[in-house]
C-alpha cells in the first residue's frame, strides 16, 4: 500500500507528462469498446433482421428456391400436409405461413416492380415480431380491407392511407392478374429489405388474387435458434426433398462473416494504438527513473530493497495503465450505453437505404450492443499493457547501485 | 444492363406473333371466301396465313414514350418459322450488342457490358423480363395459342373507317398468360388492327393497335406500325416502327445459334 501511494504521488508530480504518455491508452481503450460494441451490434441488427423479418428460425421453401436478387417464383409451392402440420405444432413455439411473389404495383403518380407478402395476420407476428413497426397490429385481414405498403414504398408510389393501388403479378399456373385494392395502412418494418420495396397482402387476398392453395415459405420459431441445424435435419428427412431449408444462420453467415473481418481491423488498429502507448509509458517510466536517481540512491540507502524500487516502478506504470484505461473505459462504456438504447436509425441517414438496397433483410436500426466483458476486458489490457512497458525501466532503477545513485548529478 | 422499360419492350416486339393465332401450318390458309360466311376459325386462319412467315429480316424502331421521358431504340430482328428468332440492337449505344435468341422452347441473351451469355429457363420463363410485363414464357408459346383459346365472333365495328370482325379469346386454362384477349379483325386484309388484352379479375391491361399494312411478296400483308398502350399506367406508350422487312430470304444457319451470341 505504501508503495502504491508513493507511486501516486510521483506520477502526480509531472502530471502533464503523465497525461500525455496515458492519452493513447485513453483512446485505445475507448476506442476498442465503441468499435467492438458497434461491430456486435450490426451483427446482431443483421440476425435480428433475418429472424424478424425473413426466415425466423427456420424456414420452408420450395426446393431449389432462388436465393438471390428479387426473385419469388409462385409456380412451386409448400403443401402443409397434416404430417407437417403435426410436426410444427409439436415442435415449435410459432410457426406461420407466407406467400411471397413479386409484382407490379401502380399508383395515379408512379409503378413499382416491388416484392408482396402474403400473411396469415394471426400467426405472422408471433413468428416475425413487428415490435419496430410504426404502426403494428392489426394487420388488414380478409379479401376486402387492402394491404399494408411500407413506408417507403407508399412515398414511392406517392400514395397514403386511404388511397388505392393496382397489383399485377403472375398467378401460381402463370396467368396476368392485377386488381385495384385499397392502401388500408402505411407503416415502416424498420428492415430494409421491405421498408423500401414491399406490400404486405392479406393471405386471403393472395389466395384469390394468385390461385393459390398453398404459402411458398413456412417460418417457424424454436424455443432455441440454435437447435436450427437439428431441426433442418429432421424437416429435410419429413419433406423428403421436397422442400429447401433455410435457417437463420444460412441467411446472415456472410453479412455477420463480414463483421469478423471488421473486427479483425478494429483488433490490428487497436494493437497498433497499444504498442505505441506502450512505448510511450515506458519512455515516461525510463524519463522518471533518470530524473530520480539521487532519490532512488536515497530510498535505498534508507533501506528499501531492489524488489522495492522495481515494485515502485511497476506501481507507476500500472497505476498510469488503470487511470488511463478506466477514462477511456468509462468514457467507451458511457457512448456505448447511451447507443444501446437510442439505436442509430439508418433510415433516417440520407444514402443508407440506397446503399444496403432491398435485398438484404437487415434491420434499419442499429442496438450498439453494451456488455460487462467488452468495457473489462480493454480496461485489463491497457493495465497490463502498462505493466509491461514498466518492466525494462523499472528494472534499470532497481539495479542502481545507491552510492553511484545519491551521488548522481 | 438493360432497364426494365428496355427490356419490356424487348418482350414485346418479340412477343409479336401472339397477336395472331397460329394455325397448325401456314399452308392451312383459307381459301377466299367470301368475308361475311367465313367462320371464325376460317378468320383466325387467315390472320395466320398473313402473320406466320418461314423466314423474315427486319430493322425495327422502337420508341418508348413514358411519363419523364422518352427513348428510341433500333434492332435488327430475324425469324424462321414459329420456334426461332434473333434480335440485336443497334442503338442507342448504351444498348449495342445486346443480343436476344430462342430456339424453340430455349432462350438465351447475351448482354455485352458483362460478355456473358445468360440461359432464360425454369421458373425465370414466367417471370416478367427483367421486370418487364411479359414474361419469357410469353415468348415461346406461339405454336399452342390456336390450342390455348376458343375464340367467339362478336360482331363487327369499323375501325379507322374500316370494317372489321370483332373476335374474343378466352383462355382454355389459367397457364395462359392474357386469359382473355378482344381482338378487332380488318375484313379485307385479315390482319388484327386493334386488340385488348385482360387480366384474370378482367381488368384491361394493354390495348394494341396496328397499321401501315403494306404488301409483301406472294401478297402477304402485315403491319408496319403497332402502338402498345399500358391501360393500368398512365402516360406510358411504345411505338414500333418495322422498315426494310423482308419474307422467305435465307438466313445464315450461325444466326440461330449461340455462337451468334457472342460474336462480336
Amino acid at each position: 500500500m505504501y508503495l502504491l501511494k508513493l507511486a501516486f504521488k510521483n506520477l502526480l508530480r509531472a502530471k502533464r507528462r503523465a497525461l500525455l504518455s496515458s492519452a493513447a491508452i485513453v483512446l485505445g481503450v475507448f476506442y476498442l469498446i465503441v468499435g467492438q460494441s458497434f461491430i456486435a451490434g450490426v451483427d446482431e441488427g443483421v440476425i435480428y433482421g433475418v429472424v424478424h423479418g425473413t426466415t425466423s428460425h427456420v424456414t420452408i421453401r420450395p426446393a431449389d428456391y432462388p436465393t438471390e436478387g428479387m426473385d419469388h417464383p409462385v409456380d412451386e409451392l409448400v403443401e402443409i400436409t397434416p404430417a407437417l402440420r403435426s410436426w410444427l405444432d409439436d415442435n415449435t413455439t410459432a410457426w406461420t405461413a407466407r406467400t411471397m411473389f413479386v409484382g407490379t404495383v401502380t399508383s395515379d403518380k408512379e409503378s413499382l416492380r416491388i416484392r408482396v407478402i402474403g400473411y396469415d395476420p394471426d400467426t405472422d407476428p408471433e413468428v416475425f415480431s413487428h415490435a419496430t413497426w410504426t404502426e403494428p397490429d392489426p394487420l388488414p385481414r380478409g379479401t376486402d380491407a387492402g394491404v399494408m405498403l411500407t413506408s417507403g414504398t407508399a412515398g414511392l408510389l406517392g400514395v397514403e392511407k386511404g388511397d388505392s393501388i393496382v397489383i399485377e403479378a403472375r398467378t401460381h399456373k402463370g396467368a396476368v392478374n392485377a386488381i385495384s385494392v385499397p392502401v388500408a395502412a402505411v407503416s415502416r418494418t424498420g428492415n430494409f429489405m421491405f421498408d423500401n420495396a414491399a406490400v404486405f397482402m392479406p393471405d386471403a387476398l393472395v389466395t384469390s388474387f394468385l390461385r393459390t392453395q398453398h404459402p411458398t415459405h413456412v417460418s417457424m420459431r424454436l424455443t432455441n435458434r440454435d437447435n436450427s441445424s437439428a431441426v433442418k435435419e429432421e424437416l429435410t428427412a419429413l419433406g423428403a426433398g421436397a422442400w429447401g431449408l433455410i435457417d437463420w444462420w444460412d441467411d446472415s453467415k456472410d453479412l455477420v462473416e463480414i463483421g469478423q473481418i471488421r473486427r479483425n481491423a478494429l483488433n490490428v488498429l487497436v494493437g497498433i494504438m497499444m504498442l505505441m502507448a506502450a512505448m510511450a509509458i515506458a519512455n515516461t517510466i525510463l524519463m522518471a527513473a533518470h530524473e530520480r536517481t539521487r532519490e532512488i540512491g536515497t530510498l535505498r540507502a534508507m533501506g528499501m530493497s531492489k524488489n522495492g524500487v522495481l515494485g515502485l516502478f511497476l506501481a507507476e506504470g500500472s497505476l498510469l495503465g488503470l487511470v488511463a484505461g478506466t477514462l477511456g473505459a468509462v468514457g467507451g462504456a458511457a457512448l456505448t450505453w447511451y447507443l444501446a438504447q437510442n439505436p442509430i436509425d439508418l433510415n433516417a441517414m440520407e444514402g443508407q437505404a440506397e446503399t444496403i438496397g432491398n435485398d438484404v433483410a437487415y434491420s434499419a436500426f442499429i442496438y450498439v450492443a453494451f456488455s460487462v466483458p467488452i468495457v473489462v476486458v480493454p480496461l485489463v489490457i491497457s493495465i497490463l499493457v502498462a505493466l509491461v512497458a514498466s518492466i525494462y525501466p523499472a528494472r534499470l532503477a532497481s539495479n542502481m547501485e545507491p552510492a553511484d545513485a545519491v551521488r548522481a548529478e | 444492363m438493360m432497364n426494365r422499360t428496355t427490356l419490356t419492350l424487348l418482350a414485346a416486339l418479340l412477343a409479336t406473333p401472339l397477336v395472331a393465332p397460329p394455325p397448325a401450318s401456314a399452308e392451312d390458309a383459307p381459301a377466299a371466301a367470301p368475308a361475311e360466311e367465313m367462320t371464325v376459325q376460317q378468320i383466325l386462319d387467315a390472320i395466320d396465313a398473313n402473320m406466320v412467315f418461314e423466314s423474315r429480316t427486319t430493322k425495327i424502331k422502337m420508341t418508348v414514350e413514358g411519363k419523364k421521358r422518352t427513348r428510341t431504340f433500333e434492332m435488327i430482328s430475324y425469324g424462321r418459322g414459329k420456334d426461332d428468332s434473333a434480335m440485336e440492337y443497334v442503338t442507342p449505344a448504351r444498348e449495342k450488342g445486346t443480343k436476344m435468341l430462342k430456339l424453340g422452347d430455349d432462350m438465351w441473351m447475351y448482354l455485352p457490358s458483362v460478355d456473358r451469355t445468360q440461359k432464360i429457363s425454369g421458373h425465370m420463363l414466367r417471370k416478367g423480363m427483367m421486370g418487364s410485363d411479359l414474361s419469357y414464357d410469353d415468348m415461346m408459346t406461339t405454336e399452342q395459342m390456336a390450342q390455348m383459346y376458343t375464340p367467339t365472333l362478336l360482331g363487327s365495328e369499323d375501325i379507322d373507317g374500316r370494317p372489321a370482325w370483332k373476335i374474343e379469346l378466352v383462355a382454355n386454362d389459367e397457364s395462359v398468360a392474357y386469359p382473355k384477349r378482344l381482338q378487332w379483325v380488318d375484313k379485307e386484309l385479315f390482319i388484327p388492327v386493334q386488340q385488348e388484352l385482360f387480366a384474370l379479375s378482367g381488368m384491361k391491361l394493354k390495348s394494341w393497335r396496328m397499321g401501315k399494312i403494306k404488301e409483301f411478296e406472294g401478297g402477304r400483308q402485315f403491319p408496319t406500325w403497332m402502338e402498345i398502350v399500358d391501360e393500368v399506367k398512365s402516360d406510358s406508350k411504345t411505338t414500333l416502327e418495322f422498315g426494310e422487312m423482308t419474307f422467305g430470304v435465307e438466313l445464315e444457319s450461325e444466326i440461330f445459334s449461340q455462337r451468334w451470341l457472342e460474336r462480336k
